[in-house]
């Protein structure tokens, strides 16, 4: 599931992300952001993705940013984006797209 | 079956929303702008109707729907809540409590009923406008409350429906995922804006499989308010929803603020943020909330609505209103709080838990027993350890089921309110020490008799106000609830500022009647207990609410059937003064085990004063005359012996036990004195019922029964007695008592 | 240990068959009755009405109560009325307990409640099987106690016993203390 890429961490995540998963997905996250400073975040292949998901993911980025650590969603199915836009974040989505 | 028990759990929730209503009912009635209040009313409806529509009760949501619509135009703030409005909701509940029993029992309404609701939907329809339905929220001719600054009263700029919602922590464990919801709306018309709002609290601590989300959107849409609300139709009741429609008032949006979890002016940037505010309408609201006393100077928005708090802060007052609300906001997170904190459990499992509990009291003094009599020290000593920890056990099983008094209480609110109309009379109820706990099962049984005492004392007790007035008294009447701890049990006074009890149309009637000797001498407190007796009563006119002669006698058996006390204080011309004393708990006492002949006797150890051993001269004073000179006090004695009629000679010592109950001490006269003991109470069932003087029976440490003696009972056996004792006591019903 | 202190035939505790036990043919048991002797006489009671029977033993006295209330006894933590079954009917019962008095603990329902109490009596006999046809009406006289706690007369070996009413025998009202005010007794 983990690519190493220098001292960046890809995280690609696939299949379902619910609330079946989003607990160990929040694990997951913590876990690695403890120990990076970059993280990418690959959402690309996500299949299904519920508000628990997105909970998840949003909870990795503000502790993220908290612990003074980036992190960026560098990918996103259409799954992904469309609950992100539903939630008037797309925002969050689109800049690191570009980057 | 299965749908029978659900129905019947619906019955009970909805007595519980009718009781949370009824007493929101009562208190908006003085605070009639209490947002919190409203809700709970609103809410109460809504369940009810809601769950109703569940089960088909096409009855209940026909009825309930109007009564909620009603609700809806108070809550958004089109209509302020009066005391007429309370009274028809009042009688809107009781009706709504009939409808629903009858759906439950699947019977359909009688045209009595239907008249009833017919009549009591037109009476809320004439207070709220004429038409309470759909629309009615952007009617420009509603009610218009005069304190409401113009400020307020003015529409936003807004052309979107602006949508707030929290959702409850569960909705996504629920299967309601705030999604579909977004998903629902954006099939009825624009999504503007949405802004999603996390909580605040560390992520780390956070749950994914929790909704944290609150979202605050903007919707353009056609549709009318009810089909934007049916978005909201699962999770109305446990999330926190509010919906302003386009151009709301401002005082929408003031209400609003105040609802929402957030501080104020997160809030406040939230909504400009996401347009449904302009920065200038921001200014109304934080206006209207100071009271246009703090107008902020102008520039950014931003500024603005962060120096509504500095502001206050800096000039060291605070708007009365904003108190409140924050006041009501924090109530509001607390009883979230503490309602986290709480677990319902199954009386009966309570009741099973303190039963146990009470025969491992029972095990353990006898354990106890045994180890002393084996004179091992070490068991003695682990044994000592041991039966504190079953105190301490006892205690806390005990304190689940204390109950405080309050809800009991309450319900005197309505009681008052109706009575008083009834009666024509202005009578405001006060009520002390709401928070006093006492058991459960004491609560339940207290009611009734408070009911009778607390009537009764508005309708003889306190004068019409016409009475009053000329006494130069204040033109309501004053009822005072008080319940407080003293000393192992708790008091409770009926208290009113009437005319007082008249001793003697009392005296009179109780020579008429019998009850007293003429040329009796009597002190005025003897004559006021004589309203006690059976078959007493002074009204001269017989009114619906009492006078029928079966009051005081009863209430007065009710208590003392619970091991309490009933007294009376009362001064002519200032009022009367009903105090009750109850024990704590019916299920275990203190005790004090004493000896008599064969027999065992407890006395509740509360109402042990002291032991005295009698000297010989004393005893043969004590024979004479039934009281001793107790250090310059005269005591009056009870032989037991005697009174119980108990056979078996004494072993030559004599003990007195001081007892002491409502304020009267009294020796009871016994043979031995066998130390304290923890005493589970085992009530002597039906056939002893009658007896005097025994209040109940407990199981010794060795399995033999024991009687536990009625202190009170006896204490105002020797008190009527005067010190002379009747050495017949009972003896009459005892002939052939066979002892062996 | 407690068998040991069992003797002359009485078991400390008897558990009879009681409704609910689905082994019970109700049919088969409504024509059982226990007997047991009181003073002279001899009576039977409905066997399904019983519940257990005890040796007597440390029944507590109760001040100032009616004759017929013996006291109360402690029944696995439970406090149970005992009655004097022989001042209840109006018999002569033995002068003193023996070991072979017995507590018979009867299954009472007040008012949708289920209580227990206990009727003394000098001696247990055996259970008989009573058919209907051997039940006769209560004779209108020459019975030695009040034919109103009479339910029949059951014939047993060609003599007959009184089979007792408990109805009426444990009627709550008659058997409860009735209250009385003590202010009626001062004046």
């Amino acid at each position: 599931m983990n690519e190493i890429n220098n001292d960046r961490e890809v995280m690609s995540f696939e299949g379902d992300m619910t609330i079946y998963t989003a607990e160990s997905i929040k694990q997951d996250l913590f876990s690695e952001i403890s120990k990076k400073k970059h993280i990418d975040v690959d959402l690309s292949d996500v299949s299904e993705f519920d508000t628990a998901g997105f909970q998840a993911l949003i909870f990795g980025k503000k502790y993220a940013s908290d612990s003074g650590i980036e992190l960026r969603i560098c990918g996103a199915s259409e799954a992904v984006s469309e609950v992100f836009q539903l939630y008037g974040m797309s925002d969050v989505l689109e800049s690191h797209h570009e980057s | 079956m299965n749908l029978d028990s659900a129905q019947q759990g619906y019955l009970a929730e909805c007595n519980e929303l009718l009781v949370e209503m009824e007493s929101a009912l009562l208190q908006l009635e003085d605070d009639p702008k209490n947002s919190e209040l409203i809700n709970a009313v609103f809410r109460a409806a809504h369940t009810i109707k809601g769950t109703g529509g569940v089960f088909g009760f096409d009855d209940v949501v026909e009825f309930t729907h109007v009564v909620e619509n009603a609700l809806d135009t108070i809550r958004s703030g089109d209509l302020i809540i009066n005391s007429e409005l309370v009274a028809v909701f009042l009688s809107l509940r009781d009706q709504m409590e009939i409808v629903v029993e009858h759906a439950v029992n699947g019977e359909t309404l009688s045209s009595e009923v239907k008249r009833q609701n017919d009549d009591l939907l037109a009476a809320l329809l004439a207070l709220t406008g004429g038409e309470v339905d759909e629309g009615t929220q952007k009617d420009e001719s509603e009610v218009n409350n005069k304190d409401e600054s113009e400020e307020a009263g003015a529409c936003t700029s807004n052309d979107n429906w602006h949508l707030s919602i929290r959702f409850s922590k569960d909705a996504l464990r629920d299967g309601m995922d705030p999604l579909s919801i977004l998903r629902y709306l954006a099939g009825m018309g624009d999504l503007k804006q949405v802004v999603t709002i996390f909580s605040e609290d560390d992520s780390e601590e956070l749950s994914p499989i929790d909704c944290h989300i609150g979202l605050e959107i903007e919707l353009l849409s056609d549709e009318d308010k009810e089909a934007i609300e049916s978005a909201f139709e699962f999770i109305k009741d446990d999330c926190l929803v509010h919906i302003l429609p386009p151009r709301a008032k401002i005082k929408h949006y003031i209400n609003m603020i105040n609802a929402l979890p957030e501080e104020d002016k997160r809030i406040g940037e939230i909504l400009v943020s996401c347009g449904a505010l302009t920065k200038a309408e921001l200014e109304g609201v934080i206006d209207a909330q100071t009271e246009s006393s703090f107008t902020p100077v102008d520039g950014d928005v931003k500024t603005n609505s962060l120096k509504l708090g500095e502001l206050v802060e800096e000039n060291g007052m605070v708007p009365k209103e904003v108190v409140e609300a924050a006041a009501a906001k924090q109530q509001r997170v607390r009883s979230l709080n503490s309602s986290a904190k709480t677990i319902r459990v199954d009386s009966e499992k309570l009741d099973a838990l303190v039963n146990l509990v009470g025969e491992m009291v029972i095990a353990g003094a006898g354990t106890d027993l045994i180890a002393r009599r084996l004179g091992d020290d070490s068991l003695v000593e682990s044994m000592s350890v041991m039966s504190r920890l079953v105190e301490e056990i006892r205690d806390s099983a005990l304190r689940l089921r204390m109950v405080q008094i309050g809800e009991t209480f309450n319900r005197f609110n309505r009681v008052v309110r109706d009575v008083s109309s009834e009666l024509g009379k202005d009578i405001r109820l006060e009520i002390v020490g709401a928070e006093t706990e006492l058991d459960k099962t004491v609560v339940e049984k207290i009611g009734d008799p408070l009911m009778h005492l607390v009537r009764n004392a508005m309708d003889h007790g306190i004068e019409s106000a016409q009475d009053r007035a000329a006494a130069g008294k204040a033109e309501y009447g004053s009822l005072k609830l008080n319940a407080y701890h003293d000393s192992g049990s708790i008091v409770i006074e009926v208290e009113d500022d009437g005319a007082g009890l008249r001793r003697d149309v009392i005296l009179a009637k109780a020579e008429e009647k019998g009850i007293v000797s003429s040329g009796q001498v009597l002190t005025d407190q003897e004559i006021y207990r004589l309203i006690f007796e059976p078959g007493f009563s002074t009204a001269t006119e017989v009114t619906n609410l009492s006078g029928r002669g079966v009051g005081m006698d009863v209430v007065k058996r009710n208590i003392e059937a619970l091991r309490g006390l009933v007294d009376i204080e009362s001064e002519a011309g200032v009022g009367t003064k009903i105090i009750i004393r109850m024990p704590l708990t019916l299920a275990i006492i203190d005790g004090f085990l004493v000896g008599v002949g064969h027999s065992s006797y407890v006395i509740p150890l509360d109402m042990v004063f002291e032991c005295v051993e009698l000297s010989d001269a004393e005893r043969q004073q004590a024979r004479k005359q039934n009281y001793i000179n107790l250090r310059d006090e005269v005591l009056p004695l009870m032989r037991l012996r005697e009174n119980f009629n108990i056979n078996g000679e004494s072993n030559g010592r004599e003990n007195i036990v001081v007892v002491q109950c409502g304020g009267i001490k009294a020796g009871l006269i016994v043979d031995e004195l066998r130390g304290e003991f923890q005493t589970v109470i085992k009530p002597l069932g039906r056939i002893f019922q009658g007896l005097k003087g025994i209040s109940g029976s407990t199981i010794l440490g060795s399995g033999e029964v024991a009687v536990i003696l009625d202190v009170p009972g006896l204490v105002k056996q020797v008190a009527d007695a005067g010190g002379h004792l009747p050495s017949a006591g009972g003896v009459n019903k005892n002939e052939s008592n066979i002892v062996h | 240990m407690s068998e040991l202190m069992v003797d002359e035939g009485v078991p400390s505790r008897v558990v009879l068959p009681q409704d609910g036990d689905d082994v019970v043919d109700v049919t088969r048991e409504l024509d059982k009755y226990l007997t047991f002797r009181v003073g002279e006489s001899n009576f039977g009671i409905d066997l399904l009405r019983i519940k257990e029977i005890i040796e007597y033993a440390s029944v507590c006295d109760i001040p100032m109560v009616p004759s017929h209330i013996r006291g109360v006894i402690n029944l696995r933590g439970n406090v149970v009325p005992v009655i004097d079954l022989a001042q209840r009917i109006g018999v002569e019962g033995d002068a003193t307990e023996s070991k072979r008095s017995c507590i018979i603990i009867i299954d009472v329902l007040v008012q949708d409640e289920s209580m227990d109490i206990g009727l003394v009596v000098d001696a247990v006999n055996k259970v008989y099987e009573i058919g209907e046809e051997d039940v006769e009406h209560a004779p209108a006289f020459g019975a030695n106690i009040p034919t109103e706690f009479i339910k029949g007369m059951g014939r047993i070996e060609r003599k007959f016993v009184v089979l007792l009413e408990l109805a009426k025998v444990l009627d709550i009202d008659e058997i409860s203390i009735q209250e009385y005010s003590d202010l009626a007794e001062h004046s």
